[in-house]
């Protein structure tokens, strides 16, 4: 549990690194999520993050909603990366 | 060998150790947090092949052997192998809508196939040789742990 009230212990996880680098980061619960991804791109030099998926567990992250909305509390890793982006026909 | 010959054989040489480097360094982003939060299990990280498996979140595992030869020039080519590293048999029922993981055989290679913008096997499919490797290569989706991400998500959304 993050030692400040109404704050969330986070780090982003990517196959490009983790931010931060060691622990977690404290963030207020009703910041939305999507603040911190963008600070962990421009940390780990990720220049183009559009349509990635950011999930916790099995659930997949609402970034534009807060921790709070998003039923996250304590300490959590992200996991951050592009989703699948194409296939071919149809399989049998 | 004549000049021209022993060039190439230079420029091969060359190239392999760039490939090497590059698997090598993007191989070893792949740390034990991001290993264990996934559930993702590296059974083989040795230049060219990085044979690795995609457990839990309810779903059986695949187990992928991936090769990186000629990175990045080509895309990696990919291996279905049983979670033991034997050949994968009997193939298991993919969930509904699924284009990525193949049972039938490419029309080349004669063995079962991953379909995905950035596999080999796609690329050098009859269906997508319109559909060049160029076009994705350099791209952060398309680095080696970006095929990754996209072969996980596809791995949660189609494997039983």
């Amino acid at each position: 549990m993050s030692e400040k009230k109404n704050h969330i212990d986070v780090a982003v996880v990517t196959t490009a690194g983790t931010y931060p680098n060691d622990g977690f980061e404290s963030v207020a619960l009703e910041q939305p999520i999507k603040v911190e991804l963008d600070r962990a791109a421009r940390e780990l030099k990720i220049t183009n993050t559009s349509g990635w998926i950011a999930t916790v567990g099995t659930q997949t992250l609402n970034v534009d909603a807060s921790y709070l909305a998003n039923n996250l509390s304590g300490k959590v890793d992200i996991q951050w990366g592009p989703p699948q982006r194409g296939g071919g026909a149809k399989a049998s | 060998m004549g000049p021209a010959a022993a060039r190439r054989g230079c420029e091969g040489v060359v190239n392999s150790l760039g490939a090497k480097a590059l698997f090598d360094a993007e191989v070893k982003l792949l740390g034990d947090r991001l290993l264990e939060g996934r559930g993702w299990v590296v059974h083989r990280r040795d230049f060219p092949v990085l044979d690795i498996s995609f457990r839990g979140d309810g779903h059986q595992e695949l187990r992928l052997e991936l090769s990186f030869d000629d990175w990045p020039d080509s895309p990696p080519s990919a291996i279905y192998r049983a979670a033991g590293g034997g050949t994968l048999a009997p193939f298991p029922p993919r969930r509904d809508g699924n284009n990525i993981f193949h049972d039938s055989h490419h029309p080349t290679l004669g063995r079962p196939f991953i379909c995905m913008p950035g596999i080999r096997e796609y690329h050098t499919h009859q269906n997508h040789m319109n559909d060049a490797w160029s076009k994705y290569r350099g791209l952060p989706d398309y680095s080696l742990g970006g095929i990754l991400d996209q072969l996980w998500h596809a791995w949660r959304r189609f494997w039983p």
